[in-house]
């Protein structure tokens, strides 16, 4: 049910934009007085907004209406009050109870739902929670334009943003960071800052750099295309430390050019013999060493694939050598 | 390895200057046997040090003794006395406020503020460093503080975190992560825990417990169906200790007695 196009199309959620919060809950109680038949009907429409449900809540339990909605928004308030109250053991129940429909539910939440990010604190809440459950329990990587809007709007607002960014990152997606990046292009300080924030780690990508917006983003882009095949997620996160480096690019798999699992950071494919033992070679060098090769490794093995075999060979002092001489560079 | 002024230090005549079995000497120990050369411009600067983290940990100790309660930001809460509680939850101190006194309120009117882990351990680094300063150097030099997780700490206090140090120390902030934290209690996805040097580590939230307990509470916390443990990573966040004493005369630090001391501190 994706009705993240039909906003104000349903009745009650056109009367809440009209008349406020307050109104419809007002208008509400008054319809449930006069009519409950036609409150539950205007409940049972398929179009209707999260926000406005999360409003009515408290109504509809109090009219006793709950089984007389949709199974969907059912859920959905049985999730909120799960939230709410912390009350992990409930969301657990719903979930394994019914485990597609509960994705769907969450999903509808949010993408019904985002727009009002800001409501009150408790549906903040309920919304960064539904992301991070959709992320970590569904593996539902298709909210994260929803969350990155959500972030980036907070961060605007001066809001509390880090669970969010924390649930952003543990889809453990290295797409992430071309998202983010993209925030560049909107030219907003505010949007600039943050993307700096949450991608530091990329060489070159900081507060204060000589870059126009553009020029950034196009560097992130070309890194991000190096370096992709060997990124993984490291789990860091703000409550960490301030600054964060979510991914990390495997030094030893990108020397050897050997794409690793986002996950794990591990080579996705067995090592050979030879390769293991220029791998166990390759990490007892130092940070800075690692880069020099892997970086030139990287780039030799794109320009000139049989000069590349010859050079793996070669004793590492002569690679370092090779590599300085050459041109290696930051990871 | 300890080395002053370019020179290797022996440590048995820094040892004297403490008793044995003190959180000092097991700080110096752990520098002189590391592979690591620790090296200091002066005697001041690794006395500082020493001082410093000696202070975290009685900060530390003294906050867990404290009514601060554990809440997530959405529902922090401070003495708007002395601070403002910001949009996304954090405490800015108000510019008619002494940072000294906004510290020292923490302290004192602790039941009036309600925060999570890792703003703790921002509070307790401030806190030592007042501890170690007095108040007349520290609020010449922290004019004004925001406390919201490790988000805008003064560059004057100068923390960092340190992945794969080599060597941890008693007053290091450690991280216990929990990675398969339930989605719905993101406050639990770790703990930030000071090392206070005898096998235990002060998270706020959980108190005082060893890394073992500190994981067995997160695994608490972990979705249904959790394969991965909860487990301390090596890094450790740290102020800069040498820069902040070279804001320090260094007569001053033979003078410091700590504000407060429990008793298990020599």
């Amino acid at each position: 049910m994706d009705n993240s196009k039909n906003k104000d199309t349903n009745y009650l959620d056109s009367y809440r934009h009209a008349q406020g919060d307050d109104g419809l809950s007002q208008h509400f109680r008054e319809l449930v007085a006069s009519d409950r038949q036609k409150a539950a009907q205007l409940l049972g429409t398929e179009d209707l907004q999260y926000s406005s449900l999360y409003i009515l809540r408290s109504e509809i339990e109090k009219s006793n209406l709950t089984e007389d909605i949709p199974q969907q928004y059912r859920d959905a308030l049985d999730i909120t009050r799960g939230i709410l109250e912390k009350d992990t053991a409930r969301l657990r129940s719903s979930s394994s109870r019914s485990g597609p429909a509960i994705h769907e539910s969450l999903k509808w939440m949010l993408e019904t739902g985002w727009r009002e990010d800001g409501l009150e604190e408790d549906y903040d809440e309920v919304l960064e929670i539904t992301a991070a459950m959709l992320v970590r329990t569904y593996s539902d990587h298709s909210v994260l334009p929803v969350m990155l809007d959500m972030m980036f709007e907070r961060h605007r607002k001066g809001t509390f943003m880090y669970d969010l960014a924390w649930a952003f990152f543990e889809s453990g997606n290295p797409q992430c960071i071309v998202m983010i990046a993209s925030r560049l292009n909107t030219g907003h300080p505010k949007d600039i800052a943050l993307v700096h924030k949450l991608l530091h780690f990329i060489p070159g990508i900081q507060s204060g750099a000589q870059e126009i917006p553009s020029q950034q983003y196009a560097h992130i882009l070309q890194w991000y295309h190096e370096n992709s095949p060997f990124l993984h997620y490291t789990g860091e996160s703000f409550q960490q430390t301030c600054k964060p480096i979510p991914f990390a690019v495997s030094t030893p798999a990108k020397y050897l050019g050997k794409r690793v699992s986002p996950a794990t950071g591990l080579p996705l494919q067995p090592l050979a013999r030879e390769e293991q033992v220029l791998w166990d070679r390759f990490v007892t060098l130092d940070p800075v060493s690692r880069n020099l090769l892997s970086s030139f490794s990287c780039k030799l093995y794109r320009r000139d694939i049989t000069q590349w075999n010859d050079w793996m060979y070669l004793p590492l002092h002569e690679q370092i050598r090779t590599a300085r001489v050459m041109g290696g560079g930051a990871v | 390895m300890i080395r002053i002024g370019g020179s290797t230090v022996d440590a048995n005549i820094l040892l004297s200057q403490y008793p044995s079995h003190s959180v000092e000497s097991k700080i110096l120990t752990i520098l002189d046997s590391s592979d690591r050369v620790y090296a200091y411009r002066s005697l001041h600067q690794l006395q500082f040090e020493v001082k410093l983290r000696k202070s975290i940990i009685a900060a530390a100790i003294h906050l867990n003794n404290s009514n601060l309660s554990f809440r997530t930001f959405r529902k922090s809460k401070c003495n708007t006395r002395f601070w403002k509680r910001t949009e996304e939850g954090g405490f800015l101190l108000r510019s008619d406020v002494k940072p000294s006194d906004g510290i020292n309120d923490i302290y004192r009117n602790s039941s009036r503020y309600g925060t999570e882990c890792a703003t703790a351990m921002v509070i307790v680094f401030y806190k030592a460093v007042l501890d170690v300063y007095g108040e007349s150097l520290f609020d010449q030099v922290f004019n004004g503080i925001y406390l919201m997780d490790w988000q805008d700490v003064d560059p004057k206090l100068g923390v960092n975190n340190y992945r794969n140090p080599g060597d941890f120390l008693p007053g290091d902030c450690r991280y216990i992560k929990n990675p398969d934290v339930d989605p719905a209690t993101p406050e639990w996805q770790g703990e930030n825990a000071i090392d206070l040097g005898n096998g235990r580590y002060y998270g706020h939230g959980i108190g005082i417990k060893t890394e073992d307990e500190i994981i067995v509470i997160l695994n608490s916390f972990r979705r249904e169906g959790a394969q991965v443990s909860a487990y301390m990573m090596r890094s450790a966040t740290r102020p800069d200790f040498k820069a902040l004493a070279d804001r320090m005369p260094a007569a001053e630090t033979q003078n410091y007695t700590g504000a407060y001391s429990p008793p298990w501190i020599q």
